[in-house]
């Protein structure tokens, strides 16, 4: 089954941008659906039931960082990937305590996103411009995002 | 005896009244600064009449009453015979007010009724043609009491008792008790309800007339001193009245001062807000749209090290340098962080790219969660951290700064401290003082506390500083 991509960001120039860096990188790649705010966001992910849902944080109605929390909760499936202007060493932090999966920069969408979205689909994390494969072993999806605390904490 | 005649004087001059007259009608006052002299010129008066077989009437104060016998008994004068005879009637004038005082003004018809009683009994203790005097100063005791009009009227209560029985009327009123100005048109009255006045120890005193003159004239250059006084004292309290009012003015010209700077504030954090978010929302991500696109486009490219493929990457070097310095000026302008997810975050992200931008080391601590407040704290206390730290960055020389977020259920207190050389004591006066033009930055940072409600407090050593808002929270 080819891997499902929603797109949330609340400019079309940018979900533009991604589709287009999507497409020619990965077109086997389904992009399921795209939403403009973090409720719309939410909606979605239980409608369309993406893989990985790219997240923007600044947006209207409640925030990226805000929505997280509700689409880990409402599909444990999904991967979150934090997709921002956002630039710090704290996000990191603040992103992983939304329960999100990974964080890219809007800056570096070139070098990271298909990286990031490749370790997301493999059930592991993107962090800090470095991803991490999913831990060894038959252990279950919920405690994978535990190993990666202790791991790079 | 009466010192009515000065021969050689000329009928234009009519010396006043130095002592009590021995007339069998009339009703003088005295005005008296010393009781000794009243006494004297009493007892002087009370004496004469008794020693003439006369009847005498004395309503005063127990202490008159007391040093008035003595000094009677002292003349050799036997008042205990003149009483037990009835020609002698001694009364206390606070009693005896009371019997005819209503709601505190003399009732006509009771005074009438107990003061003709007094009149009728004295004159039937002595023989015909024999006069009765009264010395009275139940008067003086209503006007010590403020009660002016009162007074007044019972003078003329006096006068009307005079038309149906025969005495003569002495009263005494203390000079001290008229010494304001509003006094002037009640002591006038008083004057005028009497058929003469005797002046106060400092002109009866006097011995000869040449020194009475020389008082009189005296006392007009008092009172045309005392007439320029007034004038002063007009003119003074005219100028205080303007100067209220040129200060009425100032402190309302300084509260639309306060007013106006407050709404530059206002619109000054409206106008960051506007472009921070605008570079933010739209030139970044068109840029980082733009970024996205040349980099699909290099990957399509196969021909490494050709010239198309160095212009391509000084381009995307272009494009990420102006990313940089966008998102630096939206941060700075207005971090978008702080209205979507408030104080905390907000501040770790600025410190963060502070300490990178400055050199200086920041560390942060916040001892509760402090969740959202209103968005007008939130800046405010932003605003006033960032004010802060570019203070220490650019005048402190400090190589480090604490950031303590502390909320109670009260409070909300932002502390900033560093270990530079402090502020310069002109640049803090200033700060408090509105006409100075340094200490701009602390003086808005005033400014915005006070919009608030809050307070803002520095406390400036030569180890270092630290600045400490403190906002209410309910």
């Amino acid at each position: 089954m080819r891997p499902r991509i929603l797109i949330v960001d609340d400019h079309e120039v940018v979900r533009q941008g991604v589709r287009s860096v999507l497409s020619h990188a990965r077109p086997e790649w389904e992009i399921c659906g795209e939403a403009s705010d973090g409720k719309q966001a939410i909606e979605a992910v239980q409608r369309l039931k993406p893989d990985v849902v790219i997240l923007d944080i600044t947006m209207p109605s409640i925030s990226g960082l805000q929505a997280a929390p509700q689409i880990a909760k409402l599909n444990k499936d999904c991967r979150i990937l934090i997709f921002t202007m956002h630039e710090s060493e704290r996000i990191t932090k603040d992103v992983r305590a939304a329960g999100a999966h990974g964080y890219v920069q809007k800056s570096q969408a070139g070098r990271d996103l298909i990286v990031a979205i490749d370790a997301l689909l493999a059930g592991g994390t993107f962090f800090g411009g470095t991803a991490r494969k999913k831990p060894e072993g038959d252990i279950p999806p919920g405690i994978s995002f535990c190993w990666v605390c202790v791991a790079t904490g | 005896m009466s010192t009515s005649k000065f021969p050689g004087l000329g009928a234009a001059f009519v010396p006043p009244v130095t002592q009590i007259p021995d007339e069998h009608t009339g009703h003088t006052v005295q005005f008296y600064a010393d009781d000794a002299f009243l006494l004297d010129g009493l007892s002087r008066f009370i004496g004469t009449a008794l020693g003439a077989g006369d009847a005498a009437i004395v309503i005063a104060t127990q202490a008159h009453r007391e040093a008035l016998e003595r000094r009677l008994q002292a003349r050799g004068l036997a008042t205990a015979k003149a009483m037990r005879q009835g020609r002698f009637i001694v009364l206390d004038a606070t009693e005896t007010l009371q019997k005819f005082m209503v709601e505190g003004f003399p009732d006509a018809a009771r005074f009438r009724e107990i003061l003709s009683n007094v009149v009728v009994r004295a004159r039937s203790a002595v023989e015909q043609g024999a006069r009765v005097v009264a010395f009275g100063e139940m008067v003086a005791l209503l006007w010590e009491d403020g009660k002016h009009d009162a007074a007044i009227r019972l003078e003329q209560l006096w006068n009307e008792l005079g038309k149906e029985h025969s005495f003569f009327l002495h009263c005494a009123y203390p000079i001290k008790g008229f010494s304001n100005d509003h006094h002037s048109e009640p002591f006038l009255k008083i004057c005028s309800e009497h058929s003469d006045v005797i002046p106060s120890d400092s002109y009866t005193s006097l011995d000869s007339h040449a020194e009475q003159r020389r008082n009189i004239a005296l006392l007009q250059q008092k009172e045309q001193a005392h007439d320029a006084l007034r004038e002063t004292k007009t003119r003074l309290e005219n100028e205080i009245a303007e100067r209220k009012v040129a200060e009425q003015k100032l402190r309302t010209s300084e509260r639309s001062l306060r007013e106006l700077s407050g709404r530059l504030l206002q619109m000054q954090d409206d106008e960051r807000r506007h472009l921070g978010r605008e570079l933010h929302d739209s030139v970044g991500q068109y840029l980082a749209v733009l970024k996205m696109g040349l980099e699909v486009l290099r990957a399509d490219k196969s021909s490494a090290g050709t010239p198309e493929k160095q212009q391509f990457s000084e381009c995307l070097r272009l494009v990420d340098q102006s990313i940089t310095e966008v998102r630096t000026m939206s941060y700075l302008l207005y971090p978008p962080m702080l209205e979507e997810m408030g104080l905390e975050m907000a501040i770790g992200w600025y410190l963060e790219g502070f300490s990178k931008r400055s050199g200086v080391r920041t560390s942060f601590e916040m001892p509760q969660p402090v969740g959202r407040v209103h968005r007008d704290a939130e800046l405010a206390i932003f605003r006033i951290l960032q004010e802060s730290l570019t203070n220490i960055h650019r005048h402190s020389g400090s190589p480090t700064a604490q950031v303590r977020l502390i909320k109670t259920d009260r409070e909300l207190t932002i502390e900033i401290h560093d270990q530079g050389a402090g502020i310069p004591t002109p640049v803090l006066e200033s700060a408090q003082d509105a006409c100075g033009t340094i200490g701009v930055g602390l003086r808005g940072m005033t400014e915005r506390m006070r919009q608030l409600g809050g307070k803002l407090e520095v406390i400036s050593r030569t180890t270092g500083t630290t600045v400490r808002a403190i906002l209410s929270c309910q």
